[in-house]
């Protein structure tokens, strides 16, 4: 194996697989902060503000809590099992990310070509929903090994749920595959590319199915009963404290973000620019530019607002102000900043954009929705969402038909 | 060896063990964590053997569905302590059957009996990848059986309904 | 290879398609509400009678009368449905097997409170499963057949859902029937691994030889042996036979009496057509094997029949004993050393089939009639002095029970005359010898129902009350084995027809 051919296949992979593992937990603890802190406003309240500047340093702290917390193993529990369950439900959520494009085009490195994404297999989706069936074991074994009827009862509980839910997510996502002709992530966004639209136009009774059917997955709000508090403590993980609670926590978050990924990838199309297909629009592919200044402008503003007593307006104005500087940087190529902006560059700010924008979405609705009844979510799984998403394939199926026979007439 | 043949015996021999523990483990749920492993082990030698879509099927189906079922009802009705003593005289009986049954496998394969090139000849690539060559064999030669097989399910639904509700 | 399908191969199917669309057709109205006390179920169970005669209609409308007698062999869905004279042959016994089940049910399933309508469509299910099998010319299609026939017998054999004994049974015939259908399956893919094929007529033509000369020969002959023994737990040959009566006694009788017929001849359909479309150029391993099955069978079945009370009981081992005689045929086709021989022998088993049918059908539906409010009516005892409370009942066992005995005048003897034959044209004399004894004991037991109807007291002077539907489907298993046991050439001229053509690669 020449020295080459041992960088492409064996270093660069390895690079890209560490580089997404050891990014993601930090990512994982900032989040956390962005939920707490979006919480606390949308509850009025303040959130986090005591380690470092408008608690920046939290998520560090929590994660030296944890990591030094003592590490306690029930008695009566299966130690083998108590000890396999967080690793089981880490380690899918992770290989997930494995077959997720953060962006379409390549970036070179050192001279060698460097792919935004570790593979591209051609049964990516399949495989990711196999992976995400795998995520229910660690749930399901922690509930069981810790020998508590809470853990139990939230394993039961979750175990059916996800059970539930897998089947309208796997037939939501049927119908983009069918649009696209390909199960492979960049296939599908390429895809979305040639069509000119977003899958969420014509699919939108399949993303409504996804979305939905993904928060149960993900055991968020409003369907986070496996770890209902006010009626099982904290479902599976009640007995699991230290580095083993922590492992289950990442993998929750790692899921939420895999899940938004996904959604991202499928209906939104993944790394393209808002309308791909109109070219008047190209300096959408520089989005950072006017969403940089945009955010800024709009903080600045606010904090204005917040100091003088003028509410809102400041913050708007400065938004305004940050958007339209940003555009005109973006059109004119001024200072060179837009020559600067790589293909790979754009298409991951507009994946991450997108992604967190869904990652918001699961924060606003743990804010905004109190939680579902047991047989209120079953009833919600299988008489609605699968039947919903069945009759969607059908109809993703017909549609496809019928535009095929009059494409050849015509 | 090549590298194939190498990642083949080792993922063959990890299923084989764990498929011992399945029935070897005392505890229920033990002997439930090993059927997945070789679940997962058998799903990794498809993907040697080129077959990227039946392994996905492999963990999404047995896996990821049909053991998770398996768990569900040995917690819903607590077996622990209910495995008695092992019946001695099937055990051996199967034991001799299994053992023959390994002996006769191992006899062909050193006469030389069995394919060893790990699907090297298979080539996908000109039908357009696995998952369409395996749509195109369902919708073409095997379109018969697919249908008879959607009845098959249909049954199976009917059936769950008429057993598990309340009236008649 | 990869041709799409072509739409003309639907009309083949035809008659499973109008069984098909029927079954739905009951389900949908299955949920109908009930009107006050009258339920929709007897009109169930007439639209699900109609349908099987019009399935068995459309095969005229397929053919037309004429060309009915000597169909072509039609190979549609890529070699997947062969639909010739023989998988026609036993399309009709089916759907005849089908209409008689109907028949007895509605009043049966009225008195054990379970009349519904999903009864009616799982039969129809079942017998769509039966009728593709008798067509699938693919280890593929046999065997999601199979599975589709299985299944709704495991369901119907529990549909008593308050009955224990029905669970139970249900249950002991679900675990064996998947566990026998996971040997049959690891048997395909031996045989596939060293085929390279699952098409039968392949694998009879070139590909069985190839494999018994290439090394792996030993595990093709595994997978052989494994295959027969999945069939072997299906057609409840002894010692794969521990199911049967435990899932007899308990099930519903009318899906007792269809299991016992329908199930075992689809069994032995799919038998015949692996054996001697696939395997043939083994025949003489094979035949060995199924011999050992076949005395094992009739010994034990016969033996152990003597001991039941339950009369359920005693038709199961009965009806294992009567899967040995048939397995003789098989023998014949294995073993003969011409092309005649080996025909005699598959005409003896279509033969044995068709009357075991009728025949069967008839003595359980006498069980049917005399299970009554608070009366089970499933024990020999219980046929005491049957002459006295209903002459003609007494005298409909009486026929039943002497042609299962194999008494000439019968249809029975018909069909146990040809099996006999066919041993002894493949020079298997002693197998013949062994049937002839084991026959002599099974007179035994069912003499002892004769006996207890003819010259015991009645136990009660309760009157039977058979339905319309119940007495016609026993009138026609009457004139059945009485005509054509006096004047058997139509069926032996039917079952001549209809046997594979085993020519190509018969020597």
């Amino acid at each position: 194996m020449g020295q080459d051919t041992l960088i492409r296949n064996v270093l660069i992979p390895t690079a890209q697989i560490l580089a997404v593992v050891l990014i993601l937990p930090l990512l994982i603890a900032y989040l956390q902060l962005v939920e707490r802190k979006v919480l606390g406003f949308m509850q009025a309240r303040l959130a986090p503000r005591r380690v470092g500047w408008h608690g920046l340093l939290q998520p560090i702290a929590d994660a030296v809590k944890l990591l030094i917390k003592e590490d306690v193993i029930p008695e009566k529990s299966d130690r083998f099992l108590f000890t396999l369950a967080p690793i089981a439900t880490v380690i899918p959520a992770l290989a997930a990310l494995a077959v997720i494009p953060f962006a379409g085009a390549p970036f070179t490195v050192f001279g060698y070509e460097v792919k935004p994404f570790i593979t591209d297999v051609n049964v990516a989706l399949l495989y990711l929903l196999a992976i995400s069936s795998l995520g229910i074991y660690g749930i399901i074994l922690g509930g069981w090994a810790s020998n508590s009827k809470y853990s139990l009862l939230g394993a039961l509980r979750s175990s059916a749920q996800m059970i539930s839910y897998e089947v309208p997510l796997g037939f939501a996502i049927i119908g983009v595959m069918m649009l696209a002709g390909s199960a492979s992530m960049v296939d599908i966004v390429e895809a979305q590319r040639k069509a000119g639209v977003w899958y969420v136009v014509p699919q939108l009774v399949g993303f409504f199915c996804y979305f939905i059917a993904a928060i149960a997955e993900t055991n968020r709000v409003p369907f986070d009963l496996p770890e209902a508090e006010a009626e099982l403590v904290a479902g599976f993980h009640t007995e699991y404290s230290g580095m083993k609670f922590a492992f289950f926590f990442l993998a929750e978050y790692t899921n939420m973000i895999v899940v938004s990924c996904i959604a991202t990838i499928l209906f939104f199309g993944g790394w393209l620019r808002p309308l791909p297909n109109v070219e008047s629009l190209w300096w959408l592919q520089n989005g950072w530019l006017i969403l940089l200044p945009l955010t800024l402008g709009g903080f600045a503003g606010w904090l204005f607002g917040q100091r003088t007593g003028r509410g809102l307006p400041p913050m708007i104005a400065g938004g305004g102000i940050g958007a339209a500087a940003g555009a005109i940087l973006a059109m004119s190529d001024l200072g060179g900043l837009a020559s600067l902006s790589l293909p790979a560059v754009s298409g991951a700010f507009w994946f991450f954009f997108k992604v967190s924008l869904f990652l918001f979405m699961y924060i606003w609705f743990r804010g905004t929705y109190p939680r579902y009844r047991y047989d209120q979510l079953m009833a919600l799984g299988w008489k609605w969402l699968i039947p919903l998403s069945v009759a969607n394939v059908i109809v993703t199926g017909l549609a496809i038909v019928v535009k095929g026979a009059v494409q050849g007439r015509g | 060896m090549t590298p194939a043949a190498v990642v083949f015996y080792i993922l063959a021999s990890l299923a084989l063990l764990s498929a011992v523990m399945v029935i070897w483990s005392r505890n229920v749920v033990h002997s439930a964590i090993y059927l997945v492993l070789t679940f997962l082990c058998v799903a990794g030698v498809y993907i040697v053997l080129r077959a990227e879509f039946v392994a996905a099927v492999q963990v999404l189906v047995y896996a990821g569905g049909i053991v998770v079922l398996f768990l569900f009802v040995i917690m819903l009705v607590n077996l622990a302590g209910t495995l008695g003593p092992r019946v001695r005289v099937h055990a051996t009986v199967s034991a001799i059957v299994g053992c023959a049954a390994v002996a006769l496998l191992l006899y062909v394969s050193a006469s030389g009996g069995l394919d060893t090139d790990f699907g090297a000849r298979i080539d996908l690539s000109a039908q357009g990848g696995n998952l369409q060559a395996v749509g195109w064999a369902l919708y073409s030669d095997y379109l018969l059986p697919f249908e008879i097989a959607s009845l098959l399910l249909l049954v199976a639904m009917i059936g769950a309904i008429v057993l598990a509700r309340q009236k008649y | 290879m990869t041709s799409l399908f072509n739409p003309n191969d639907v009309r083949l199917i035809t008659p499973e398609l109008v069984l098909t669309i029927s079954a739905f057709l009951i389900l949908g109205l299955s949920v109908l509400p009930d009107l006050g006390r009258k339920t929709w179920a007897p009109v169930l169970a007439g639209l699900a009678c109609v349908s099987t005669l019009a399935s068995l209609l459309s095969f005229v409308w397929m053919f037309g009368l004429e060309a009915l007698r000597t169909p072509d062999m039609t190979i549609g869905f890529n070699g997947m449905f062969i639909l010739d004279a023989f998988s026609i042959f036993f399309k009709v016994v089916f759907l005849l097997a089908a209409m008689l089940t109907i028949l007895v049910s509605a009043r049966y399933l009225e008195v054990e409170r379970a009349h519904t309508g999903e009864y009616y469509a799982l039969i129809l299910f079942a017998v769509v499963g039966m009728m593709f099998l008798a067509s699938a010319g693919d280890f593929i299609t046999i065997f999601v057949s199979l599975e589709t026939m299985a299944l709704s017998f495991y369901i119907l054999v529990g549909f008593l859902k308050t009955n224990r004994k029905s669970n139970e049974a249900a249950l002991k015939y679900f675990l064996l029937g998947s566990f026998s259908t996971g040997i049959f399956l690891y048997g395909i893919s031996l045989v596939y691994g060293t085929t390279q094929t699952t098409v039968l007529g392949l694998i009879g033509i070139s590909r069985a030889k190839m494999a018994l000369q290439s090394p792996a020969a030993p595990i093709f002959v595994l997978g052989v042996i494994l295959v027969t023994v999945g069939l072997a737990f299906k057609i409840a040959a002894v010692p794969f036979h521990m199911w049967a009566p435990d899932a007899y006694e308990g099930a519903p009788t009318p899906v007792t009496a269809f299991l016992s017929t329908g199930s075992k001849a689809a069994a032995f359909v799919v038998l015949a057509r692996i054996f001697s479309m696939g395997f043939l150029p083994l025949g003489q391993r094979w035949a060995t094997l199924l011999a050992i099955l076949a005395v094992a069978s009739m010994t034990l079945g016969n033996v152990a029949a003597i001991l039941q009370e339950n009369i359920k009981r005693m038709l199961a081992y009965s009806s294992i004993a009567h899967a040995g005689y048939v397995l003789m045929g098989m023998i014949a086709v294995g073993l003969g050393d011409t092309v005649e021989t080996r025909e005699y022998g598959l005409k003896a088993v279509l033969l044995y089939l068709l009357v075991y049918t009728f025949v069967n059908i008839g003595a359980f539906a006498l069980v049917i009639i005399l299970r009554r409010e608070q009366v089970a009516g499933d024990r020999v005892a219980d046929f005491a002095g049957l002459s006295r409370r209903a002459p003609w009942a007494a005298f409909a066992m009486l026929v039943f029970m002497l042609s299962l005995a194999g008494i000439p005048a019968t249809a029975g003897f018909i069909g146990k005359w040809f099996l006999f034959g066919a041993v002894v044209k493949a020079h298997y004399a002693w197998l013949a010898v062994v049937a002839v004894i084991n026959s002599a004991i099974s007179l035994y037991y069912y003499a002892r129902v004769v006996v207890n109807m003819y010259m015991k007291a009645p136990e009660g002077a309760a009157r039977l009350a058979p339905s319309w539907g119940q007495r016609v489907a026993i009138g026609a298993c009457i004139a059945f084995t009485l005509v054509f046991g006096l004047y058997p050439q139509p069926i032996i001229a039917f079952a001549e027809r209809s046997i594979l053509a085993l020519a190509p690669w018969a020597s």
